[in-house]
């Protein structure tokens, strides 16, 4: 373990951050989080979740002008037990603390709404820029970084016993200044019950079904069998193959489909997804992909051991391969695709803009400036390629579902003689 | 496993005694080297306990250590320099502790007697929420150690456990929310001893309680209405929820409720208004209550949550309380 945390930098040996300055690692500014969220200007709206209850925000903390990115969660919007389960992500990224996963700097109710702040990673998500500016892959050395940096965030997660359950490029984000952080831990389990350590995992991972052509195929089978951490490093795999290709093998099959392929078919190969693949990319790359993609879980290596693959030799200390990439792709706040869903949901949470931050939610730049940066598919309508029972579709009639609830919320009030001041209030939910 | 005791600690007694020391240089003089090295022995002390990954844990030795932990008052130190502790070694205590609680010997639990002959190690446990930098693992301990009725009941009927009212307001949402678990694990979970408690005391409990019912933040509100909702509707709290409901004052309450501005917190009151109106036993001022605004709740509850359509059984109550109301005679 003390080797591990040695190998990690040395998480362990950082002071910890005193709640009431919190320092935001990733950006230059470090700054005191307050509670008041007027102190939290509105540069951009960057993600929003399928139900509309969740979205993200690009601010600058005006105390400081540090760029962070805002999570706000209606509270109002979400059921109890989603209300648990966002306090159970935040307690796991509060006990999940290290360079490589994003954390969470400061999080504070304003009426009833959940702000979760967080450190800004300007150039997005990997997802996002295989989507818009890499389609058909990155280079090997881009990859590797990418990939060390994240085995990085699972040896840590593992070491504390967690799985992480969703690994795959749109949850890597990467920054100006070459910082790589997974992120998204609302699949996460634990793998400590009842005081004692267990080794195997029978919980069904409750992802989504665009997740599925990352997910190992023991977590998909279900079986008693149960599955453990090597489901992350088969997920790895998999991410490994969308990084270099621009598109994750199975992409587009029905799930049922991808399940079969996967208990029964021979695991992908990058050779088979790419014919000249042995010109782009070494032998190493390619070894290092089927080592993660064995059907056999056992075979599979850990992710300290993986660590030592030969493929990451060609990582340099200092790398300036992300800050390089970064400079050379339009900011994540013009990387921008209009879509009509996006449109739609961005057209529902407008009331909830305009209680965010007054001034900046009345220009109109706002709402024209449509981004999935942080978020593809998952948060946003607009995934191409998905059959239609996907997220994509859901977003919209959420977004829907939740204009047409909020209409009898204002009536009842009305009805029920709630003086003026009150229904001024109301038409803030 | 020989070679995790390799360095510094030859067994398990040493490994216990030779954390102890550095606790207490700790202490007296906190220095980034003695904190790491604190968190080299928690490491060793949580191999101990749950293997090493490879292999399971040795039962002679987990009984040795745990053995030394009681005999030199280890957690007594280890709880009240939870602050100088590194932030991995943190958890590092937090899981020593958890999984030393659950030992058991035949039908024993000799840690929980243990921390019951030692009951201010809870109270430091719980004054750390006051702590941000140890809130979330000393109330992840605190949790694990109220899963036993005797510790539980220790903390129930003490002075601090009122300090509860404070914490589920604290301004981080995530300390507060972590304070409300483990508040809500106080109240539910020994249901007989929580009953007894909140009987014994229910004049401060519920002046307190009402507080957080009324609160200006939303979190605390939505929390603590549908906690109310559930302890009442809890068969071992039946002399509770007859004294809460013969109160007009409560059914005012619930009634504007139902008229707040946000529809969870009308959805979370309705489950409580609905129990003075069931209630056969009704007392005179809930009675002439309910008889004045009898057409006007009639009415109101005709329009109620109409949208609600898939919630049978929400309907099914909608409908029996109408019935009830219709019917009220003086």
């Amino acid at each position: 373990m003390s080797l591990l945390r040695d190998l990690l930098g040395g998480s362990g040996a950082s002071a910890p951050p005193s709640a009431a300055a919190v320092s935001l690692s990733r950006s230059s500014a470090s700054f005191q989080a307050t509670n008041d969220r007027h102190d939290y200007e509105m540069v951009q709206l960057i993600g929003i979740k399928a139900s509309g209850a969740h979205s993200v925000y690009l601010c600058k903390f005006k105390p400081t002008q540090a760029l962070v990115a805002v999570k706000k969660v209606s509270l109002e919007h979400v059921e109890y037990s989603a209300w648990e389960a966002e306090m159970e992500e935040l307690r796991r990224l509060r006990w999940l603390k290290h360079p490589n996963i994003i954390s969470v700097s400061h999080t504070f109710i304003s009426r009833h709404e959940l702000y979760v702040v967080s450190p800004f990673f300007s150039g997005g998500s990997c997802g996002t820029l295989l989507q818009h500016t890499f389609k058909s892959g990155l280079s090997e050395p881009l990859i590797a970084y990418l990939l060390r940096e994240t085995l990085r965030a699972l040896a840590y997660i593992h070491s504390n016993w967690f799985i992480h359950r969703d690994v795959k490029a749109s949850n890597i984000m990467f920054d100006s200044t070459g910082a790589v952080a997974l992120r998204d831990l609302s699949h996460a389990v634990s793998m400590l019950r009842d005081g004692k350590r267990q080794y195997i995992a029978y919980q069904f991972a409750g992802s989504s079904p665009e997740s599925v052509p990352w997910t190992a195929p023991e977590v998909l089978e279900q079986n008693l069998l149960g599955y453990d951490n090597k489901a992350d490093i088969y997920s790895l795999g998999i991410t490994a193959l969308e990084l270099a290709t621009g598109q994750a093998p199975y992409y587009g099959l029905p799930p049922t489909k991808i399940l079969l392929l996967k208990l029964l078919g021979p695991s992908p190969r990058l050779e088979d997804m790419i014919l000249d693949s042995h010109m782009r990319f070494s032998k190493s790359f390619r070894t290092f992909i089927d080592l993660c993609l064995n059907p056999d879980p056992n075979e599979r290596p850990s992710a300290l051991k993986l660590l030592d693959h030969p493929f990451f030799k060609q990582v340099r200390r200092r790398s300036s391969l992300i800050p390089q990439l970064v400079q050379s792709i339009p900011p994540l706040t013009q990387r921008i695709k209009r879509d009509s869903a996006w449109s739609a949901t961005l057209a529902a949470s407008s009331e909830d803009l305009r209680i965010f931050d007054d001034e900046s939610a009345r220009s109109s730049a706002m709402l024209d400036d449509q981004d999935n940066g942080q978020d593809n598919g998952q948060y946003n309508g607009q995934d191409n390629g998905q059959p239609a029972n996907y997220a994509g579709d859901d977003s919209m009639l959420d977004a829907a579902d939740s204009v047409a609830t909020l209409q009898p919320t204002f009536s009842a009030a009305q009805v029920h003689d709630l003086n003026a001041p009150e229904l001024k209030e109301s038409e803030c939910l | 496993m020989a070679f995790l005791f390799k360095a510094k600690a030859k067994n398990p007694q040493d490994l216990v005694r030779a954390a102890k020391d550095c606790l207490g240089q700790l202490e007296s003089k906190p220095s980034d080297k003695l904190a790491e090295e604190m968190s080299k022995h928690l490491q060793a002390m949580k191999t101990v306990l749950y293997g090493d990954g490879e292999t399971d844990p040795h039962p002679e030795l987990v009984a040795q250590l745990a053995q030394e932990v009681y005999s030199c008052d280890f957690l007594i130190p280890l709880v009240n320099n939870m602050a100088r502790l590194e932030f991995e070694a943190k958890k590092d205590a937090a899981q020593i502790f958890g999984n030393l609680l659950r030992r058991q010997i035949g039908t024993r639990s000799p840690t929980v007697e243990y921390v019951c002959t030692k009951d201010h190690l809870l109270f430091t446990l719980l004054k750390d929420y006051e702590n941000p930098e140890i809130a979330l693992p000393a109330g992840q301990m605190l949790r694990e150690a109220l899963r036993y009725e005797a510790l539980a009941k220790t903390v129930l009927h003490s002075e601090q456990f009122y300090k509860f009212f404070d914490y589920v307001e604290l301004s981080t949402f995530d300390i507060a929310s972590d304070a409300f678990a483990t508040f809500k694990e106080l109240l539910t979970r020994h249901k007989i001893l929580c009953a007894e408690f909140l009987e014994k005391n229910y004049d401060r409990i519920f002046e307190q309680y009402t507080k957080l019912l009324l609160s200006e933040n939303y979190v605390t509100r939505r929390q603590s209405l549908k906690l109310l909702g559930e302890l009442l509707l809890d068969r071992a709290n039946f002399s509770v929820m007859t004294r809460y409901i013969s109160n007009p004052e409560n059914l005012k309450m619930m009634m504007n409720m139902l008229k707040d501005k946000s529809k969870n917190i009308q959805f979370e009151s309705f489950h409580v208004f609905k129990v003075f109106v069931a209630n056969p036993n009704k007392t005179k001022p809930i009675l002439d209550i309910l008889l004045k605004n009898r057409d006007k709740l009639v009415d109101f509850l005709s329009k109620f949550h109409t949208e609600r359509q898939d919630d049978e059984q929400f309907n099914d109550e909608k409908v029996y309380l109408i019935k009830q109301i219709k019917e009220l005679t003086a």
